[in-house]
């Protein structure tokens, strides 16, 4: 069992997994790291980046600009020089003003400026040619004359373009002559707008065409007015260095990040996965693995924290395997005390069938037939016998065998020997030893086997019926047979029989005590009986001659027969007052052997007091002596009742009187009552002698008075009868004395409460 | 009780009596008081048995404590018997008690005396008795 549990321990773990929601979070560490870095590298090197090309393209476009303006300056200061230098040999007249040349000056002249090819004055003359694709005409004013000049277009061209280098303007780079809104080569004549506007200094120096070509640009003005340079610059290519500069920073922004990441990964890697590892072995710990452990690969907080790990992991070990090992044993100790609750289950199950069977069955032979066949069937036996001893044998009563089996069962079964009739207590039978020991005995008996493999036998239980230490008898079982030769009857089941056992013992002992009892209970009402007839009969058959012998005496003293002397008239009077006594104390004596006996019964009825006191009141006055003691009342005659029995009461209270009567030679007798909400109290106190505290609870104590002094002589049996009278009412008597100054004797009752029904007829 | 007064000189009283000595005291007492015949009878069956033989009866003292049967048993028989029906008869015994003076009561008996007799009311009782008067005195 133990290992059974200790085997599949994690599997009993993970049957309830931890409810770890783990969906979506591994690696949110290392994602986090990767991602700062990469913002801390990128995020700066974007910025540079950004800046350096920004200030690389101002740079760029200013410097591009300053070039394209120096150029346009250049280039015109040139064609300035160069248009000066045919000004200069031009024939003027004499305030200045070109004329038109002769043949042969206009000879030196194109032999001068080969590229001059023709001239035209304001004036309307020309010489040479002005028109035509391949000229240029330059307007002049000359000494306040317009003048055309015109050039080999060939020529203007070599001007513009020579002695630049490609650094100057680039490959795109072009220059065109402007005068007065021509721009010349311009064949489509689209950049007019943009040259005033870069006449007038307006515009930018950056202009796009329709056709999306975008140019930097630079104007420079000649001496002359209305003729400048116009220089231009594709812009695409003014900012190749600039997209030089990009590429490479992105080139190296990339670069860098890629590394960061890199680098950032290894940290990261480097960093987490120890916590990694951590909470994988977490995890596994988590779901039941306790015998997960990580190393410890590093000196720092890391290093610590998994050397602490594995700590606790430890100790969680050991208290998870505690607790396997607790479990496993309370699982064991569950399964031993449920066994046990159900044997208990079935114990009193059996218990409270046989306790039943005991109250109804009286007779013991049936009782025991009813137990052995409750037994068999609770336990599964084959029988249950019981036997009874009976001097030195134990003689069998009663027995339960198993109902009878089918045929082909019998044939199968091997025989199993019946209970015995009787048994010698000396013989060495399972049965004779339990009763000679008054204990349990088993005894295996082994079965006819057919085969070694196929052994069979079963157990026969003998247990004593025990009367404290005697035994009265025996109850035997016999089990069923069970396979091999252990097993069977464990010693619990024996503890339970044992238990029936002594149940059925006690059964048997209360069917003995019942007859017994009954017969001691025939004797004694008959005693009772006796006793109270006996009493009767003494009590009619002593009074009778006492009576006589008063009632003679008394006729006597009557005189009824004649005159007497005075002696004989005492004497008569002697025997008379003697006889008397002798009947009171006959009638005490009477009276306490019946109470004694139980023989006396109340009648209780509501008393009142008051006409109970009047209706004594005659007798007490005889009862006083003389003249110098006074009968006192005090009985308020709305008394309410007491439960009592009258006779008694008043037998009480006239004991009372008679004895105060009797001490009393002087001085009072008050006879006092009254009530309290739940008791009536009724008193009687003289002016007598008084009794010592010492003598005052021997007088209750009847025929004690031959130790009282002797001047209580004569006080009878009165206080000892009236004092049970009034204890039988559930009253009390007590008394208070002192001597020399008198005694009180106060007696309470209780008083009567009318039920409702009376009540009820009372106010009807 | 009849209602019939006679005198103690002309009365003839039957006591019922097992007890010799009682008798003898009950007619000592009605002698002194002036009554000259008194019977005797120790129980009830005698009554019966001597009926015929007796004279005119004024007054029955019964005890009601008699050997062959009880005192109520002969009141019933003597009742039945056409020359005592008319006949008081008081009880005249020991038990005193109130359950028994009402037994008595409803039994039919005309009267009832108390043992012990007190000597020195017995004559007085017997006086009034005759004299028509109902004595219930237990004590």
């Amino acid at each position: 069992m133990g290992a059974a549990v200790g085997g599949d321990r994690p599997r009993r773990v993970t049957s309830s997994p931890l409810a770890i929601p783990t969906t979506g979070m591994r690696g949110g560490l290392g994602r986090i790291l990767l991602s700062a870095f990469l913002l801390m590298v990128i995020l700066p090197l974007s910025l540079i980046s950004l800046y350096t090309l920004k200030s690389t393209r101002e740079w760029v476009e200013a410097s591009a600009e300053q070039r394209l303006e120096a150029v346009a300056m250049l280039k015109a200061q040139t064609i300035d020089a160069w248009v000066e230098r045919s000004v200069v040999i031009l024939p003027k007249t004499e305030n200045g003003v070109p004329r038109l040349p002769t043949e042969a000056e206009w000879q030196r002249i194109r032999r001068e400026a080969p590229d001059l090819l023709g001239l035209r004055g304001e004036e309307g003359w020309e010489r040479g040619r002005c028109e035509g694709a391949t000229t240029v005409p330059i307007r002049l004013d000359i000494g306040g004359r317009e003048t055309a000049l015109c050039y080999r277009a060939e020529a203007v061209r070599q001007l513009l373009e020579e002695g630049l280098s490609q650094g100057a303007v680039g490959e795109t780079g072009r220059l065109f002559l402007v005068q007065e809104g021509m721009v010349w080569p311009d064949e489509t004549g689209k950049r007019r707008d943009e040259v005033s506007a870069l006449q007038a200094g307006v515009n930018p120096d950056l202009y796009t065409f329709a056709d999306g070509t975008e140019v930097f640009a630079a104007y420079g003005a000649l001496e002359r007015q209305g003729i400048g340079v116009l220089v231009e610059q594709d812009s695409r290519e003014v900012m190749a260095s600039v997209e030089r500069v990009a590429a490479t920073h992105i080139a190296v922004a990339l670069g860098v990040a890629l590394l960061t990441a890199v680098a950032a990964s290894l940290i990261t890697r480097k960093l987490i996965g120890p916590i990694i590892r951590l909470t994988e072995a977490a995890l596994q710990i988590a779901n039941g693995d306790f015998s997960r452990r990580v190393p410890v690969t590093s000196r720092d907080e890391i290093g610590i924290l998994t050397y602490v790990f594995n700590q606790m992991a430890e100790e969680l070990e050991a208290f998870y395997g505690e607790l396997e090992r607790k479990v496993v044993e309370r699982t064991a100790e569950l399964q031993r005390s449920n066994y046990k609750l159900q044997l208990q289950t079935l114990r009193w199950r059996t218990t409270l069938e046989i306790g039943q069977a005991i109250i109804s069955w009286r007779d013991p032979d049936a009782l025991m037939f009813h137990v052995a066949s409750v037994i068999v069937k609770a336990f599964r036996y084959v029988s249950a016998a019981f036997y009874v001893v009976e001097e030195d044998r134990g003689v069998l009563r009663s027995i339960y065998p198993q109902p009878l089996e089918s045929e082909g069962d019998t044939k199968r079964k091997p025989h199993i020997r019946p209970w015995p009739a009787a048994f010698e207590k000396g013989e060495a039978s399972v049965l004779a030893r339990a009763c000679l020991s008054a204990r349990p005995q088993r005894e295996r008996e082994d079965l006819e086997a057919t085969q070694v493999w196929n052994r069979r036998s079963v157990m026969r239980i003998a247990l004593p019926l025990k009367q404290g230490e005697k035994v009265i008898g025996v109850l035997g079982v016999l089990s069923a047979p069970i396979e091999g030769v252990n097993g069977g009857v464990d010693e619990e089941e024996v503890e339970t029989l044992m238990h029936v056992a002594n149940l059925v013992a006690l059964a048997l002992e209360n069917a003995r005590a019942y007859e017994s009892e009954r017969t001691l209970a025939q004797r004694l009402q008959a005693a009772e009986l006796f006793k109270s007839r006996f009493l009767a009969n003494m009590s009619h058959d002593l009074r009778e001659p006492l009576n006589t012998i008063i009632g003679f005496s008394r006729l006597l003293i009557k005189g009824v027969d004649g005159a007497l002397t005075p002696e004989q008239l005492e004497d008569i009077e002697r025997i008379h007052d003697n006889s008397r006594h002798l009947l009171q104390l006959f009638d005490d004596i009477l009276t306490i052997s019946q109470i004694q006996a139980g023989v006396m019964d109340l009648e209780m009825r509501p008393v009142n007091i008051a006409a109970l006191i009047d209706s004594i009141w005659p007798t007490a006055v005889a009862l006083v002596r003389g003249e110098k003691v006074r009968l006192l009342r005090d009985v308020p005659d709305d008394l309410p009742p007491a439960l009592a029995d009258e006779q008694r009461i008043r037998q009480a209270l006239l004991h009372l009187l008679g004895n105060a009567a009797k001490f009393t030679e002087e001085g009072w007798i008050f006879v006092r009552a009254w009530a309290e909400p739940s008791t009536i109290y009724v008193s009687v106190a003289d002016t007598g002698p008084g009794i010592p505290p010492s003598e005052q609870e021997r007088i209750f104590d009847g025929f004690e008075k031959g130790k009282l002094g002797h001047r209580y002589n004569g006080i009878g049996l009165g206080l000892v009868i009236s004092r049970r009278f009034i204890e039988m009412h559930g009253g009390r008597l007590w008394l208070q004395s002192e001597v020399g100054k008198g005694s009180t004797f106060t007696f309470s009752l209780p008083r009567y409460r009318p039920n409702r029904e009376e009540r009820e007829g009372k106010t009807l | 009780m009849s209602g019939k007064v006679v005198s103690p000189q002309e009365a003839t009283i039957l006591v019922v009596e097992d007890n010799f000595n009682n008798f003898l005291l009950m007619t000592r007492l009605m002698a002194f008081m002036g009554v000259k015949r008194c019977e005797w009878k120790a129980s009830g069956w005698k009554v019966l048995e001597f009926a015929e033989t007796l004279g005119e009866i004024d007054l029955i003292l019964m005890d009601l404590m008699l050997p062959d049967a009880d005192g109520y048993q002969s009141l019933d028989t003597l009742r039945a018997h056409p020359r005592l029906q008319n006949v008081p008869i008081v009880a005249v015994t020991a038990d005193v008690s109130a359950a028994s003076v009402e037994r008595a009561r409803q039994a039919g008996f005309d009267g009832f005396i108390g043992k012990p007799l007190d000597p020195d009311r017995f004559p007085d009782q017997i006086r009034r008795i005759l004299a028509g008067e109902e004595v219930w005195e237990p004590q």
